[in-house]
C-alpha cells in the first residue's frame, strides 16, 4: 500500500495542519460557490443543457439536514424509519404558521420546532420499542403517507392553507451590513474565475446568496451538534443497539431509553430541516412532504452512506441534483435520440442499484477508503 | 453470605422446561464452574441472571438483593458482567470502541451535554484510558483500532472479556471462554482467568466444556443435566459422582 502523503499520527502537528488546510479549503469553496452560481450556471454536456442554480443548492442543504436526522434513527440506531418526511413537514409547517400568523422570524421558530419535534419523535419512538424492521418501516410509512391529508383537514385548513399550501409572507433580506455586493465586485475583478461572477447582484440574487449563507450556518450548527452526540458515548450506545441489542443491554445500555432518544433527536433535526426548506422556498405545500419525500430521504441515506455524517452531505446533493439533471437530459447523451418520460427517477433508481453493488457502504464509504489510502492517519494510543 | 444465590429457578419455553428448580450459590471471591451436556440449561441460567429471560419460578439474589425485578440494562451497573458463547460484539465499531462501551454504565455524559461538548472530551479521554488498560492487560492493543470483526474467534472472545472487565464487575459470567482455542491456549487461558480474578477481586461463574480447565480452576462445580442440578461440590467430588458419569457417558447397560 503506497500512501501518497505518508502516514501521519492522529493528533500530531502534521495531522492538525492537514485538517486545518482541509477545513480552510472547504470554507473557501462554501463561501465562493454562491457567487459563482448566482447567475445560474448552465453547461452543455453531450448535447444536453444542465443547470446548477443557487436555489437547487440551498434546497440540497435543507435535504442534507433532513438526511442527517434520518441517519440518527435509521443509520446509527438501525430503526427503519420511512416516516421522516412527517417530521420535516411538521417543522416546515410550524415555521410557516409561526412566521405568518404570529410574525416570528424564521430562526426564532426553531425555538418551538426543535423541542416540539423532539417530543413528536419521542411519541413516535414508543411503538418502535415494540416493533422492528419491516413492520416499523410500514408503520412509519403510514404516518408519512397521511401527512398531506392531515394538512388538508378542514379543522386546520385555515392555518395550513389546505391543498393550496401556504405562502410565507416574510422575506429574508440581506442586512445592510452584509458586504455581499462588495464581495461580488471583488470576485468579479479577479481575472479568469471572475468572469463567472456577475458584475453586481440583483435584489433577488442578493436575497438568494444571503439565504444560502444562513442555511449553511444552520446546517453547520446541526452537523456539529449531531457529530458531538454521535462521536461519543451516546453514539456508541446507538450503534451497539443496532449491531447487537443483547450485548448492548448486558453492558448497561438502556435500550428503550436510547431508542426513544434517537427518535427524538432524529425528529428534532428533521424539524430543523423543515424550517430550512420553508426558509429557502418561502412556501410550504402538503404534497412536498408526502411519502415520496420519505422514500427519497432513505435513498439519499443509502447513496451517501448510512451511519456516516459525510453521507448526509452527499445524499442531500444526490437527491436534489440527480433527479433534476436527469430530467434535463432530453436526448441520449451524444446522440439525437430523444428521451421521454420520467427519466429522473429512473436514473436515480439506476444510480441506487449501481451504488449498492459498487459501494456497499455508500459514497462516503468509498471516499473514506480513498482518503485512508492517499492520506493515511495512524490512530494513537491514549497518552498518560 | 453468598454473592450470587440462585434459589429454585424454573424456566419454561412453551412445553420445554429449560431449568428445573435450580438452586446453588456462588461465594464471593470463588470460581464456580457450571457444566453439563449440551442443552443442559447453562446458558439459560446466564440469560436469567443477566435478565434476558424471565424465570417462571424461583429467585435470584445478588448480594442479597433481588435480581429478577431488575431490567437487563441495570445488571451491569450492579456489578455483574458477562461474555457470550457466540459473541455479542459490535462489528460497526473498533475493538477499542467496543471495549469502551463496557464502561457505559460508569459514565454519565448524555446527549445534551455531549452536543455542546460540556465535559464530554474529558470523560471520553477517561473512557479511552480505561478501555486501553483492559486491552493492554489482555494483550489486545495491537488490534485496538481494528473493527471488531474478521479477527480470530479466540481474539474476539478476549475482546469480550476486556469489555466485561471495563465494567469493573464483581461477578463475571463467562460463557465458554475456551471455545476455538488450542489445547495449549486453553491452559494459558485458565491461568489467566485465575490471575485476573485475583487481581480484580472477581468472582467467576464459568460455563465451559473443556473439563480439564474447569476442574483445574474451579473451587466448586455445579453439574446440570436436562435443566436440573445433578451434582455440586469440589471438582474431585463431582468427577467421582455416579450421576455425573452417567450424564456424560450414559448409564452402564
Amino acid at each position: 500500500m503506497t500512501a501518497a502523503m505518508g502516514v501521519v499520527a492522529a493528533g500530531s502537528r502534521q495531522h492538525r495542519r492537514r485538517q486545518i488546510i482541509g477545513w480552510a479549503l472547504f470554507a473557501l469553496v462554501v463561501a465562493l460557490i454562491p457567487f459563482l452560481i448566482a447567475d445560474t450556471y448552465s453547461p452543455t454536456i453531450f448535447g444536453n443543457r444542465y443547470t446548477v442554480g443557487l436555489g437547487n443548492l440551498s434546497q440540497a442543504i435543507g435535504l442534507m439536514v433532513a438526511i442527517l436526522g434520518l441517519n440518527i434513527a435509521t443509520g446509527y440506531s438501525g430503526q427503519l424509519s420511512l416516516g421522516h418526511s412527517f417530521f420535516v413537514g411538521s417543522g416546515a409547517y410550524l415555521t410557516a404558521v409561526l412566521v405568518n400568523d404570529f410574525h416570528w422570524s424564521y430562526l426564532a421558530t426553531l425555538g418551538v420546532v426543535v423541542p416540539g419535534l423532539f417530543l413528536f419523535g419521542v411519541l413516535f419512538g414508543i411503538p418502535a420499542l415494540r416493533i422492528q424492521g419491516l413492520y416499523l418501516g410500514l408503520l412509519t410509512f403510514a404516518v408519512a403517507a397521511v401527512f398531506p391529508s392531515i394538512i388538508r383537514l378542514d379543522e386546520v385548513a385555515d392555518r395550513t392553507g389546505g391543498s393550496n399550501g401556504l405562502l410565507i409572507d416574510s422575506d429574508l433580506e440581506a442586512p445592510t451590513w452584509a458586504p455581499l455586493e462588495k464581495v461580488t465586485e471583488w470576485l468579479h475583478a479577479i481575472p479568469g474565475v471572475g468572469s463567472r461572477v456577475p458584475e453586481g447582484l440583483t435584489d433577488r440574487q442578493e436575497e438568494a446568496v444571503y439565504k444560502y449563507f444562513l442555511l449553511v450556518m444552520v446546517a453547520l450548527v446541526c452537523f456539529w451538534l449531531v457529530r458531538n452526540i454521535l462521536a461519543g458515548r451516546v453514539g456508541r450506545a446507538l450503534v451497539a443497539i443496532r449491531d447487537n441489542p443483547l450485548g448492548a443491554a448486558a453492558n448497561g445500555v438502556n435500550l428503550p431509553a436510547y431508542k426513544t432518544l434517537s427518535f427524538g433527536i432524529s425528529a428534532a433535526v428533521g424539524g430543523v430541516a423543515g424550517t430550512m426548506l420553508a426558509m429557502h422556498s418561502g412556501f410550504v405545500g402538503p404534497d412536498e412532504f408526502g411519502f415520496s419525500m420519505a422514500i427519497l430521504l432513505i435513498v439519499g441515506l443509502i447513496v451517501g452512506g448510512s451511519g456516516t455524517l459525510h453521507g448526509a452531505v452527499v445524499g442531500g446533493l444526490a437527491i436534489q441534483f440527480v433527479p433534476h439533471w436527469s430530467s434535463q437530459t432530453q436526448t441520449l447523451p451524444g446522440t439525437d435520440v430523444a428521451l421521454e418520460g420520467p427519466y429522473g427517477t429512473a436514473i436515480l433508481g439506476g444510480l441506487l442499484i449501481v451504488i449498492i453493488f459498487a459501494l456497499p457502504g455508500g459514497a462516503s464509504h468509498g471516499f473514506r477508503k480513498i482518503k485512508s489510502r492517499l492520506m493515511p492517519v495512524a490512530p494513537q494510543p491514549p497518552r498518560g | 453470605m453468598a454473592l450470587l444465590d440462585v434459589a429454585g429457578v424454573t424456566v419454561r419455553f412453551g412445553g420445554v422446561t429449560a431449568l428445573r428448580e435450580l438452586s446453588f450459590t456462588v461465594d464471593e471471591g470463588s470460581i464456580c464452574g457450571l457444566i453439563g451436556p449440551n442443552g443442559a440449561g447453562k446458558t439459560t441460567l446466564f440469560n436469567v441472571v443477566s435478565r434476558v429471560y424471565d424465570a417462571q419460578e424461583g429467585a435470584v439474589a445478588f448480594e442479597g438483593a433481588d435480581l429478577l425485578s431488575r431490567p437487563a440494562h441495570a445488571i451491569s451497573g450492579l456489578g455483574i458482567g458477562r461474555t457470550f458463547q457466540n459473541l455479542a460484539l459490535w462489528p460497526g465499531m473498533t475493538v477499542l470502541q467496543n471495549v469502551m462501551v463496557g464502561a457505559h454504565h460508569r459514565s454519565r455524559i448524555g446527549a445534551l451535554r455531549a452536543a455542546v461538548r460540556w465535559g464530554s472530551s474529558r470523560e471520553e479521554a477517561k473512557l479511552t484510558r480505561t478501555a486501553w488498560d483492559a486491552l493492554d492487560e489482555l494483550s489486545l492493543t495491537d488490534v485496538a483500532f481494528h473493527p471488531a470483526a474478521g479477527l480470530p474467534f479466540g481474539t474476539l472472545k478476549r475482546v469480550e472479556l476486556a469489555r466485561a472487565l471495563t465494567g469493573r464487575p464483581r461477578l463475571l459470567l463467562l460463557d465458554e471462554p475456551a471455545t476455538g482455542l488450542t489445547q495449549t491456549e486453553v491452559g494459558e487461558l485458565g491461568e489467566m482467568l485465575v490471575a485476573l480474578a485475583e487481581r480484580h477481586r472477581l468472582t467467576l461463574l464459568l460455563v465451559e466444556h473443556h473439563m480439564g480447565m474447569v476442574m483445574g480452576v474451579s473451587d466448586k462445580v455445579v453439574v446440570l443435566d436436562f435443566g436440573a442440578k445433578i451434582a455440586e461440590g469440589s471438582p474431585a467430588e463431582v468427577q467421582n459422582d455416579p450421576a455425573v458419569v452417567e450424564a456424560y457417558l450414559g448409564a452402564p447397560q
